[in-house]
């Protein structure tokens, strides 16, 4: 019989244990697939692309995608070459030579990688297509879709490409491995068991001391100018910090767990249950060859998670701090009286029966000496503005903090008493106190700082370094004949998000480059920031998905080759529901473990990318928790659905 | 003595095969009997032990033990039947290979929710009892093939169960295992008063059990009891008896 024939048929008798290797490769295939159409679909990169920033992304995201391919598709021929020793034992005493049973082999494996390329192909041209739609839709873009391809020829040229070299590759791994074994291998080795790791206490400890050095490390960053990533240096501590996770990671999988299952196993108080008895002792079992696979879910989770959750953060920040970048809704200066009439009745023209107000502030613009002068007070000289103070009444203060429908305690100033607005939360409040003597024509006033807030009323772009005076001391400083700035702040229900105004006061002061709108600075942000985003999530959620599917095949594979042992424990007296629970717990093992130290390891490492890389405006830590929540939602929603999915698979295979 | 388990008229067809598994079959084991069941492949044994120990349903008939009619059990009441009241040994072993000799001896007493220190307590007297003793903390893949018998025979009996499955148990053992196996059950038979219940090619297996019911095509064809002889007597009158059925083949 021609071999050609044996490994069809052998296919087409075994066809339910190669579906899973051929769903498992064409699922890889089809994320390439679709991930690569995309990055060759110009129309929709000309859309969201205007930089090329996002063809650099996807390149970089490709790079990652091949290499979890060819680890997957490595990691299923192994464990399905190791399931076939047997078979492949009896042709070897049947007289076939390693040679043919190589070449059997790699028939079936270009069998399955070709079948396994159309569906990844045709499912993966789908794929693009409904992630082009949701693009989309989701940006409100205009492109015709009609005129994408659905499949492209220079896709399906790389997929092949990269599909035979891989093919090649598997060959030479299967030669080594038919080269190594024996006969006597051979015929035992597919129900060989593995040796199980002996678990070691130093170990064990070193790799929990590691994951701690690497969180403290982690931790440390928040501590500010005191920490040891300033004093010593931020890529030495960055680099030592990714090291004792990583070294933590791998020995807390090799070493601690098994050191874990084996106190366990030791104290038959919490063995001796229906499940612990199986479930603790199999785990333990398997851990040599999970070990890994563990790991790189591990990292994979938490680097897909630490990227998302930081794309997140560095948009979510921004966005946030608009708020107090761009407190009125509208806001510009006005250099004469006509300029500001002219303006109002356009606004009002525009706006017509909508309610708003607008509000007239008159900044004073005050030098002023100190040996304790705040970082606002020179802030931005190098873009052309003069040092100094922009003095406000504690009156006009209050009243557009109102505006804003902002509820600040506002203290009673005396002549003496000013509030400085900063324009970086300072927790230390190392300002109160100071005093500055701000200079007028004639005379120096002293004021002394008795209260710092972040609620600058009028927007940085027009107003850095504010400083709230007593009525009485800025009529004084009206009255000295200093440089006055004269500015309109709008505000109104819903004028943060009114378009017409903006457009409408832009029309009458074209060169005005000190009009700011909310509307406008968060539209060209979201604008400017949606196709990065979007990239981002798209990654992400395709790494999740692909650690969700190792996860099923793993299990499912797992359970598959535990089968025997769940007929035996039948007959012992577990009742089906003991089974389950069984396989319940086995699964949720292998999903606990990348979900928690995944999770853990990428909210610290948000925690690290937030206080070292942000511009901080908000002051508020808390502002972290948004992203964070936003990364583990995604997460356990891909999760669940995933764990759902296996068990239900996992159930039907050991009852079957 | 009375009557452990009755088997009345059970039948067991299978779809698309023309021949009953199990055919008009009725029996009845003793307390404390060590009966044999023998017969040529495919006569019907298995189909009996896995009838008779729920693993399946019969098509028609009733098997009794004690109050409990087995085929009308369900799923759930059929698992903690084999929980309360089986044991099974098999010529494959069926060991949990990632438990150690000592969790696999004592799982049946953890299903019973029995103290952790009582649980230890039997699995290291049987384990003694067994001559495995030394083999407590090694898995099933670290022992010959009779010690892992031995562990399984243990694993069947540390729970003191009223009956005993055994499915060709020495078919894969040397003749000195399979003899200190025999020993074992027999031990257990006289001693504990364990009834067991063994489906065996082996002649000499056979020989150790108190009668033997011969099976072809699904039905009961004769039976040999072994009575008050030697072991040796017995032996030698199912060798005659074997010799008999294949010039009937």
């Amino acid at each position: 019989m021609k071999l050609s024939v044996i490994a069809l048929k052998n296919l087409k008798r075994n066809f339910s244990f190669y579906s899973l290797y051929l769903f498992s490769v064409s699922f890889v295939l089809m994320i390439y697939f679709c991930f690569t159409s995309f990055s060759m679909n110009e129309i929709i990169m000309e859309k969201i692309s205007s930089d090329g920033r996002v063809e650099t992304m996807c390149r970089t995201v490709a790079v990652f995608i091949m290499a979890f391919v060819v680890f997957y598709m490595f990691y299923s021929n192994n464990f399905f070459m190791r399931r076939r020793m047997k078979e492949l034992g009896i042709y070897s005493l049947l007289g076939y030579r390693k040679t043919t049973m190589l070449k059997l082999l790699t028939f079936e494996n270009i069998f399955i990688c070709l079948g396994g390329t159309v569906l990844g192909i045709l499912t993966g041209g789908i794929l693009h297509k409904l992630t082009v739609a949701g693009i989309v839709a989701l940006l409100g873009i205009t492109i015709d879709q009609s005129s994408i391809p659905f499949i492209y020829p220079a896709a399906v040229k790389s997929i092949f490409s990269f599909v035979i070299v891989v093919l090649i590759t598997l060959t030479f791994s299967n030669a080594r491995l038919l080269r190594k074994s024996t006969l006597l291998d051979l015929v035992r080795l597919e129900k060989k068991t593995e040796k199980a790791i002996r678990p070691h206490f130093i170990t064990a400890v070193l790799g929990v001391s590691f994951l701690a050095a690497g969180y403290g490390l982690a931790l440390d960053i928040m501590r500010g100018k005191q920490s040891v990533w300033n004093t010593i240096g931020f890529s030495p501590i960055a680099m030592l910090t990714l090291l004792c996770v990583v070294a933590g990671t791998i020995l807390f999988i090799y070493s601690f767990l098994p050191y874990a299952c084996k106190k366990i196993r030791k104290h038959k108080n919490s063995l001796y249950h229906e499940s612990t008895i199986i479930v603790v002792p199999k785990f333990m079992h398997r851990i040599r060859s999970n070990a890994k696979s563990l790991i790189l879910l591990i990292l994979l989770a938490a680097g897909s998670l630490a990227v998302f959750g930081s794309t997140v953060l560095s948009m979510w920040y921004p966005y946030q701090s608009f708020q107090r970048i761009i407190p009125s809704a509208i806001e510009y200066r006005v250099a004469s009286e006509q300029e500001k009439e002219n303006s109002l009745r356009v606004l009002q023209d525009a706006l017509g029966q909508q309610p708003y107000e607008a509000y007239e502030t008159t900044i004073i613009k005050a030098q002023a000496t100190s040996d304790r002068l705040p970082t606002e007070y020179n802030l931005s000289e190098d873009k052309g503005r003069v040092p100094g103070f922009e003095c406000i009444s504690r009156t006009d203060y209050a009243s557009l903090l109102s505006c804003q429908k902002k509820k600040v305690d506002i203290p009673d100033l005396t002549d003496g008493d000013c509030i400085l607005i900063k324009y970086r939360p300072d927790h230390e409040h190392s300002d109160i106190g100071a005093t500055y003597h701000l200079s007028m024509e004639t005379e120096t006033a002293p004021v002394t700082v008795i209260q710092t807030s972040l609620e600058n009323p009028i927007g940085f772009a027009n107003s850095v370094g504010t400083l709230v005076v007593s009525d009485n001391l800025y009529q004084r400083m009206c009255d000295s004949g200093a440089e006055r700035i004269c500015v309109i702040s709008i505000n109104g229900e819903t004028m943060r998000s009114n378009e017409a105004a903006y457009s409408a006061l832009k029309s009458v002061m074209p060169d005005n480059i000190y009009l700011t709108s909310a509307w406008q600075r968060e539209s060209t942000f979201v604008r400017d920031a949606s196709s990065t985003f979007l990239l981002i999530c798209f990654a992400t959620i395709i790494f999740l998905v692909a650690m969700g599917s190792i996860l099923y095949f793993q299990n499912i594979s797992s359970v598959t080759y535990d089968k025997p042992d769940y007929e035996i424990m039948q007959r012992m007296g577990y009742s089906h529901a003991m089974i389950k629970k069984c396989v319940r717990h086995q699964i949720q093992i292998y999903f606990a473990i990348p979900y928690i130290m995944g999770l853990l390891h990428s909210i610290f490492a948000m925690i690290c990318y937030k206080s070292a890389l942000m511009d901080d405006l908000l002051g508020r830590s808390s502002a972290v928790v948004a992203p964070i929540l936003l990364a583990i939602a995604i997460f356990s929603v891909i999760y669940i659905v995933y764990y759902q999915l296996t068990k239900h698979a996992c159930y039907k295979i050991a009852l079957k | 003595m009375s009557t452990l388990l009755q088997v009345h008229d059970i039948t067991k067809v299978y779809p698309n095969q023309p021949k009953p598994g199990l055919n008009h079959v009725s029996f009845d084991v003793m307390q404390g009997e060590f009966l044999g069941i023998m017969g040529a492949s495919g006569s019907g044994k298995t189909t009996l032990l896995n009838v008779l120990s729920t693993i399946d349903m019969p098509t028609s008939g009733n098997i009794r033990m004690g109050n409990i009619k087995i085929q009308e059990l369900n799923q759930t009441q059929a698992a903690d039947f084999r929980k309360n009241n089986l044991g099974f040994i098999f010529q494959e072993y069926f060991l949990l290979d990632s438990l150690t000799v000592q969790e696999n001896i004592a799982v049946p007493l953890t299903l019973l929710r029995k103290d952790a220190r009582e649980i230890d307590k039997n699995v290291e007297e049987l384990a003694e009892q067994f001559g495995i003793a030394s083999q407590l903390r090694k898995y099933p893949s670290e022992l010959s093939g009779g010690q892992r018998q031995r562990v399984a025979a243990a694993r069947a009996m540390i729970k003191h169960p009223p009956l005993i499955f055994a499915d060709e148990p020495t078919g894969a053992l040397d003749s000195s295992s399979a003899t200190e196996l025999l020993s074992a059950l027999s031990k257990a038979n006289h001693a504990l008063g364990t009834t067991i219940l063994m489906v065996t090619h082996d002649p000499y297996a056979a020989s150790y059990t108190d009668r033997i019911l011969y099976f072809k095509d699904g039905h009961i064809i004769s039976e040999l009891k072994r009575g008050n002889r030697e072991r040796r007597s017995f032996y030698e009158e199912i060798m005659r008896e074997a010799a008999k059925q294949d010039e009937n083949r």
